[in-house]
């Protein structure tokens, strides 16, 4: 099956926030000390838009997800600031309130679907708690919505397949059973956790056409969490780049693969081997960022990325750079560009 | 020069049911894989899940004892090799490990890690073995001072540097890379690849990469060989593989891998279905349940792996 | 630009603690562990000062003074042939943990090679050592403790042998099944990989991955042996008089049970509470080291 890529989108929506992000701080209780996982995060996302949320590990990204669906432990885990999402406040409500949220207008899809399922409830039944939770349907009318869902997302005899255990069913399939479930009450944002890392790349690319597609047609909003750049040039229309749990940029997809600002992202894009490229550079040698993420035990002072940027200045030391406004649509963390943009106070 | 040259190596694995572990069947995990790596080059092997390309890397130092096969290195069938040769032989072809957080003993320092080949093959003083020590990880990119310390006190990218340490301590000429960035991050991964990049330029090694990613394979590789269900069905240069790939299988997984330019406009080849299992592979081509260019032949007859002419192998019938 | 010496910087990262500092601070948060090991503390160096804190003969009868209740000359009384209570306690305690540990030194030494052996190589080596474990373990311990008293005889070491004896299934049990897991380990692979010997890969790599959950075992069965000494001593198979053991001490008493309970309660009442010590601390081990007990 040959399809011209349906992947670009350089348009924003004009639609107003369903979800709306201000100042989330997240830390953890450990053993060792309290650890900031999150460091002040905002976003808005509109109706039906892609947005990413890329970075490496223990950036903050999949930390960020669970809080808003409040999925952290509650007592490990300290949660502040504001998450709108329809004007409700999520991290006021009470647990009762919430359950009615998950899975139904805020769905998530995990990266592992062997652990993320139930391995001793059959696939249909799972999708079709799901639906009698919160649709009301009954059992009987839930179960044929099931096939009809597990049909939607392409899985082949769903007559059949709606009985069977995750286990007999493949990575991608079991994927495709997750899609299923997170959409079947067709909800108004979708957090996407790494959905395609464990999977085998042609696998990848059925998903993500999968996942698009769905988009389209349940005009659902979806937060792609990843590390893969490549993906969230192919998918998303917005990117936030998060950095020991900072956002250090955010920019329409087209801006921020050809004009980075931020060193960090100069820096990761230049370490990604890309196809063909060696051909054109002459060499094999890839742009690195030197040194390690910093343990957030034990994060630098002012900037946490200066020990290992090109560029720091003195006060990138001292002092940690605010969100910056530039245009409309690009916000930077960075001292260098502090003068040329608007100052802004993280809006 | 070429230093290793494997010819239809097999590993099918038994599959045994019942208390009496009757064979019931064969998982022929690799079914018949040849080629050859030259000094100073880079052959990169390339497969999704279930390809096989682990167990060609576990076969070729007989961590696993293959089926069938050739395997020579250096003019030596290593697969023939009686176990004191083997060791002495091993030496010569090390490997790196794809997971840094399993590949090192946490109760060993990195010191004994890295020592553990020289003291296996080399007499080595005390003094001398610590100096050796301290050289190969300076050479990593880590600092000598360090080697009191346990694995656990490093992190990812840096355990992969203690473990291509270990792999250069008896100077082989061939070094195994079984996935040795896809744990990583990004950043790390590049410096990683870059290290390997250098190593080679300084010491004229080999490597056989083996990688679930086309972008790292391609970008490190001369050569890039392609794995499907136990079977190469293309090898060539990296140049050639990227702008004239052949077979459909190749032309699917270079249009999947997602491209991080935005602008790049790409008519992407899905295909349908999983991956087989190779404990029942298809009759025919093993591809052609998920081929766009399928037809009647592909259903009975396996295609021939041959030479396209300048060193460009393919297995398909269309070709 | 590539360069070479990128990581120039601490290896250490701020994972500050190491799993043995945490499972030490894991075990002193669990107040029943705590307890238990107070309890041990106080029953080792009651068994080890023994003399000090009673320096008279516990064995030498005194039949004036026979079944008294506990009064200031002998806080826990004294028994039938009038002899301190105490301190056959106390010089029982050092029996006790004669045997304890020499039962779990005796179950180490042969079962941990077997076990290791029989999970490394497998096959034929594997199959016999598990089939004879297997018969071992189709008697409840404390009936193959006995069954081995009836062939070898009574007394102090034949006792050791017999409980020693009856361990050493259990221990090669454990031991064989975190070898299993270890040999998948990828460090293990990698040792081989540089040409390491598998006697050499046995003792460097898997035995000390092993070493975690054996202790712990045997923490568990440091109070279960006492127990097994116990049972034989209270049937009149195990230690004999006038050797003073708790569980003979028991035996013993039961005849006086209406007229001088405190013959038979006190020792019971120190078997209670070491085996209870044991098993605390030996609980109390395995949840601070678990996860990680045998893998990393």
């Amino acid at each position: 099956m040959v399809c011209a890529t349906p992947w670009i989108r350089g348009w924003a929506m004009n639609s107003d926030s369903i979800l709306s992000i201000r100042d989330l701080q997240v830390s953890f209780k450990t053993f060792d000390g309290d650890v900031r996982a999150v460091n002040g995060f905002n976003l808005d996302i509109g109706a039906s838009e892609t947005v990413g949320l890329v970075g490496e590990s223990g950036c903050g990204k999949s930390v960020t997800a669970k809080a808003i669906l409040g999925l952290l432990p509650k007592k490990a885990a300290m949660v502040d600031g504001q998450i709108l999402f329809r004007n409700q406040e999520l991290l006021q409500l009470p647990e009762k309130e919430m359950l009615r949220i998950r899975g139904n207008d805020i769905s998530m899809i995990f990266q592992e679907p062997m652990t993320s399922l139930n391995p001793v409830m059959k696939i249909g039944d799972q999708i079709a708690e799901a639906l009698v939770l919160h649709q009301d349907l009954s059992w009987t009318q839930a179960r044929k919505k099931a096939i009809e869902m597990l049909d939607r997302v392409h899985i082949p005899s769903p007559e059949v397949r709606v009985g069977n255990y995750p286990h007999s069913l493949s990575g991608g399939m079991r994927q495709r059973a997750m899609i299923a479930m997170a959409l079947s009450c067709q909800p108004a944002l979708l957090l996407a956790d790494e959905p395609t890392t464990a999977l085998d790349v042609t696998i990848q690319a059925q998903i993500m056409e999968l996942m698009l597609q769905l988009q389209t047609k349940l005009n659902t909003a979806i937060l792609l969490i990843t590390h893969d750049l490549g993906l969230i040039a192919e998918s998303a229309e917005r990117v936030l780049v998060m950095y020991a749990g900072r956002v250090v940029e955010e920019a329409m997809v087209a801006d921020l693969f050809h004009d980075p600002l931020h060193p960090y992202t100069k820096g990761l894009l230049g370490s990604v081997p890309v196809l063909g490229a060696k051909f054109k550079s002459g060499s094999k040698s890839l742009d690195e960022i030197p040194g390690v993420v910093p343990s957030l035990f034990n994060l630098p002072d002012g900037c946490a990325f200066h020990p290992r940027c090109p560029k720091a200045m003195d006060i990138c030391r001292k002092e940690m750079p605010p969100q910056t406004l530039f245009e409309p649509d690009r916000k930077v963390s960075c001292w260098l560009t502090t003068e040329k943009g608007v100052d802004h106070d993280a809006a | 020069m070429t230093l290793l040259e494997v010819t239809d190596l097999k590993m099918h694995f038994p599959v045994t049911k019942g208390m009496l572990s009757k064979t019931t069947g064969h998982v022929r995990a690799v079914d018949g894989v040849s080629f050859s790596l030259d000094a100073g080059e880079t052959l990169g092997l390339v497969g999704e899940s279930g390809c096989g390309k682990t167990t060609v890397s576990r076969s070729l130092l007989r961590l696993i004892e293959p089926t069938s096969g050739s395997v020579v290195f250096d003019n030596v069938d290593i697969l023939k090799l009686n176990p004191k040769h083997l060791r002495q032989m091993r030496a010569q072809m090390q490997i790196i490990f794809q997971d840094p957080f399993s590949s090192l003993n946490p109760r060993m320092t990195i010191e004994s890690i890295i020592a553990e080949p020289l003291r296996n093959h080399r007499q080595l003083s005390k003094k001398e073995l610590r100096e050796q020590v301290a050289y190969l990880m300076k050479k990593v990119g880590l600092l000598p001072e360090q080697a009191n310390r346990y694995p656990h006190e490093f992190s990812g990218g840096q355990r992969q540097r203690i473990g291509i340490a270990r792999a250069l301590a008896l100077n082989p000429k061939v070094i195994i890379c079984d996935e040795p960035v896809s744990a990583l991050d990004v950043s790390i991964q590049a410096q990683v690849i870059n290290l390997l990049v250098k190593l080679q330029e300084d010491l004229g090694l080999s490597y056989l990469f083996i990688a679930h990613d086309l972008s790292v394979v391609e970008h490190i590789s001369d050569r890039v060989a392609v794995m499907y269900l136990g079977k190469i069905v293309e090898m060539t240069s990296d140049k050639e593989l990227y702008s004239n790939p052949q077979h459909p299988y190749t032309q699917a997984l270079l249009s999947a891998v997602p491209v991080p330019d935005p602008s790049m406009k790409r008519e992407r080849i899905l295909l349908k279905g999983d991956v087989p299992s190779p404990l029942d592979p298809p009759a025919g081509c093993p591809f052609h349940t998920r081929c766009h260019e399928v037809d009647s032949q592909c259903l009975i007859e396996e295609p021939i792996y041959r030479d396209l002419g300048n060193n460009h192998w393919v297995a398909c019938h269309k070709r | 630009m590539a360069s070479q010496n990128t990581e120039l910087l601490p290896a250490a990262e701020a994972v500050g603690s190491s799993q043995w500092q945490r499972g030490v601070a894991k075990l002193l948060r669990n107040r029943a562990a705590v307890v238990g090991g107070i309890i041990i503390v106080i029953f080792l160096l009651s068994a080890l000062f023994a003399p000090i804190l009673y320096p008279g003969n516990p064995n030498a009868p005194n039949l004036i003074h026979s079944l008294e209740r506990p009064s200031a000359s002998h806080l826990l009384g004294t028994d039938q042939l009038g002899r301190d209570i105490l301190g056959r306690i106390l010089y029982g305690g050092r029996v006790s943990l004669t045997i304890a540990l020499g039962s779990v030194a005796m179950g180490m030494i042969f079962g941990i090679p077997l076990g290791l052996v029989s999970g490394y190589f497998g096959g034929k080596t594997d199959f016999l050592v598990q089939r004879l474990t297997d018969i071992m373990l189709s008697f409840p311990p404390f009936i193959l403790a006995l069954a081995l008293v009836a062939v070898l005889g009574v007394g102090l070491k034949n006792t050791l042998i017999s409980v020693g004896i009856a361990g050493i299934p259990h221990t090669i049990r454990i031991t064989r099944g975190c070898v299993l897991s270890i040999r998948e380990q990828v460090y293990v692979e990698a040792a081989r990989a540089v040409g390491t010997r598998d006697s050499v890969i046995l003792v460097r790599h898997i035995l000390p991955n092993v070493m975690v959950p054996i202790i712990v075992n045997s923490t568990l069965f440091l109070g279960m042996a006492i127990l097994f000494a116990a049972g034989l001593g209270f049937l009149g198979v195990g230690i004999q008089p006038p050797t003073p053991e708790w569980g003979t001490m028991l035996g013993s008493g039961r005849s006086y049970l209406f007229a001088a309970p405190h013959v038979a309660t006190f020792p019971g009442i120190a078997i209670f509470l070491v085996v209870l010590g044991f098993n605390l601390l030996g609980d109390g081990l395995r949840d601070a080291l678990d996860p990680r007990m045998g893998y990393e």
